[in-house]
């Protein structure tokens, strides 16, 4: 096979930085999903909260205790009819569209894969992988359904990329929203930014908002997965942007001491578990410089936020493929920041556009 | 660079999480919702006719689209055609008046619910 041109990959070109899928019908299909998930899921998030709550409270009442294991508190609320067909439609919606975009890329496998590997080699940017990187069990999770997860199919992050436009109901559509939370990201007091790095940088839209952001720092996007860390480095090279991309845990960084000015994690924390929420915290701790400063957006923690450990946070997590979210939003992230010796400069996580939470390494 | 093995880094990197691997009530298989199966089949049936038959609308719209404005159509410009941002607009009012007459009943006992976004119904953003 001879080098492959974007334009006679794309055939249907772009949506913002997000590939089209390779026809019309599966277009449509996505249209469809996207807005059946605003008008039969969002639409309904609070009403079906709702319902949920008082079926649990009317159980408490009547047994003296409430249910808090997700099997138990599944066998009284999905008695309720529109509660079960709430979580039917959301899970089946879930599974349709991972399907259906696997399906659409999946017609053109082996050029996409070519395109990868070519974009291996190219710049602006770089990226540099283990082909031989042996997951922990934790990084192999189908985190939100996806089949395959973050790092289990080769073209799992072009998946990923249009099942996020679907996520997020068109709110995010051409990296809005992660160019605008890059917008507000803090920067270190003394204003000094060389170096900067978003960690679990999936598909590298925060990345690419911190490029446009620090035109003349150096700019990194780390991750677990090799996947998305290629994909990340093909899709910036579409933008033009010069983003250095590598496979590196977020745990075990392969960076000096003191050598960031800005490390950012976006939605990153809600998906692991704590124990490496804290290996990551004092890696951060490690490459930032004192007086760098570490920026964390991630859901609300439960001591902030009645409510943040609801049923529908639960069912959430275990049908919807967020399993580590419980455990981060009851993890008190704040006060594990100050363990790991960042100063916190301020915190609003309870609305997305912040910067969340942001803490100071000390000088 | 890790001085270790692939192996050897997967082992360091999965210490004290053993309990990653019986996640409690985490569903990873095809999970069903109703004490009857059939109902959560005959749910996931009606959601995929749904959107099969919105492809079929949808290209019927850009077929018509396409006639009044080029006078032809041909199964490559029905590929090819990228709506501007008014016939989108047109298209998402369609669908969502398509999807509310199709499925309202599922929700009949409750209402129509909130404002039907993402970011509104999930993360109500001030
Ligand atoms: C929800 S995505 C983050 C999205 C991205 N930061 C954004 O704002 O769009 C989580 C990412 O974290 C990565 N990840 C999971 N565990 C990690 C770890 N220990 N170190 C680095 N990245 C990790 C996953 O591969 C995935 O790409």
């Amino acid at each position: 096979m001879g080098h492959i041109e974007t334009k006679s990959l794309l055939t249907r070109g772009f949506n913002g930085n997000t590939p089209e899928l390779l026809n019309r019908a599966d277009e449509a299909y996505c249209d469809f999903v996207s807005g059946a998930r605003n008008l039969l899921m969002y639409a309904q998030f609070q009403n079906i909260g709702k319902l949920g709550e008082a079926e649990l409270d009317q159980a408490a009442k009547a047994t003296g205790h409430r249910p808090n294991s997700p099997d138990a508190i599944k066998a009284l609320v999905m008695k309720v009819p529109e509660v079960a067909t709430y979580f039917r439609v959301k899970r089946t919606l879930q599974e349709s569209y991972w399907r259906r975009i696997a399906e659409s890329y999946g017609l053109k496998q082996r050029e996409f894969e070519q395109a990868l590997a070519e974009a291996d080699q190219m710049g602006p940017g770089s990226v540099t992988y283990d082909p031989n990187f042996v997951y922990p069990a934790y990084a192999t999770i189908d985190i939100h359904v996806q089949p395959g997860g973050y790092t289990g199919q080769r073209l799992g992050a072009l998946t990923y990329d249009y099942g996020t436009k679907i996520f997020f109901g068109g709110a995010g559509d051409a990296d809005s929203l992660h160019h605008s939370m890059a917008e507000k990201t803090s920067a270190p007091k003394d204003g000094v930014v060389k170096r900067v790095m978003e960690i679990g940088c999936s598909i590298g839209q925060m990345a690419c908002g911190l490029k446009k952001r620090f035109p003349n720092a150096e700019v990194w996007g780390t991750d677990i997965g090799a996947p998305m860390v290629r994909y990340a480095h093909w899709r910036t090279i579409q933008q033009g942007l010069d983003v250095l991309y590598a496979q590196m845990p977020a745990e075990d960084l392969d960076f000096p001491d003191n050598h960031f000015d800005i490390v950012t994690a976006h939605l990153l924390f809600h998906e692991i578990p704590v124990p490496v929420i804290k290996r990551i915290l004092a890696e951060a701790k490690r490459v930032l410089r004192p007086g760098g400063v570490f920026v964390l957006w991630d859901f609300f923690s439960a001591k902030n936020r009645s409510g943040a450990t609801n049923f529908m946070g639960l069912m959430d997590a275990s049908d919807n493929g967020e399993p580590f979210a419980p455990g981060f939003v009851n993890c008190d992230v704040e006060a594990l920041m100050e363990q790991a010796g960042f100063k916190l400069r301020s915190h609003d996580p309870q609305e997305l556009g912040r910067t969340g939470r942001v803490g100071d390494k000390p000088i | 660079m890790s001085t270790l093995t692939p192996e050897e880094r997967a082992k360091k990197l999965s210490e004290g999480l053993d309990y990653v691997k019986d996640l409690p009530g985490f569903e990873r298989g095809h999970p069903h919702y109703f004490k009857d199966p059939m109902i959560d089949h005959l749910l996931e049936i009606v959601l995929q006719l749904g959107a099969e038959m919105w492809i079929i609308r949808d290209r019927q719209m850009v077929t018509e689209h396409l006639l009044t404005t080029e006078g032809k159509v041909t199964p490559e410009m029905i590929e090819a055609f990228k709506p501007s941002p008014e016939f989108r607009e047109k298209m998402k009012a369609e669908r969502g008046t398509y999807t509310r007459r199709l499925y309202q009943s599922l929700y009949d006992g409750i209402g129509p619910g909130g404002e039907a976004a993402f970011v509104s119904g999930v993360l109500k953003v001030r």
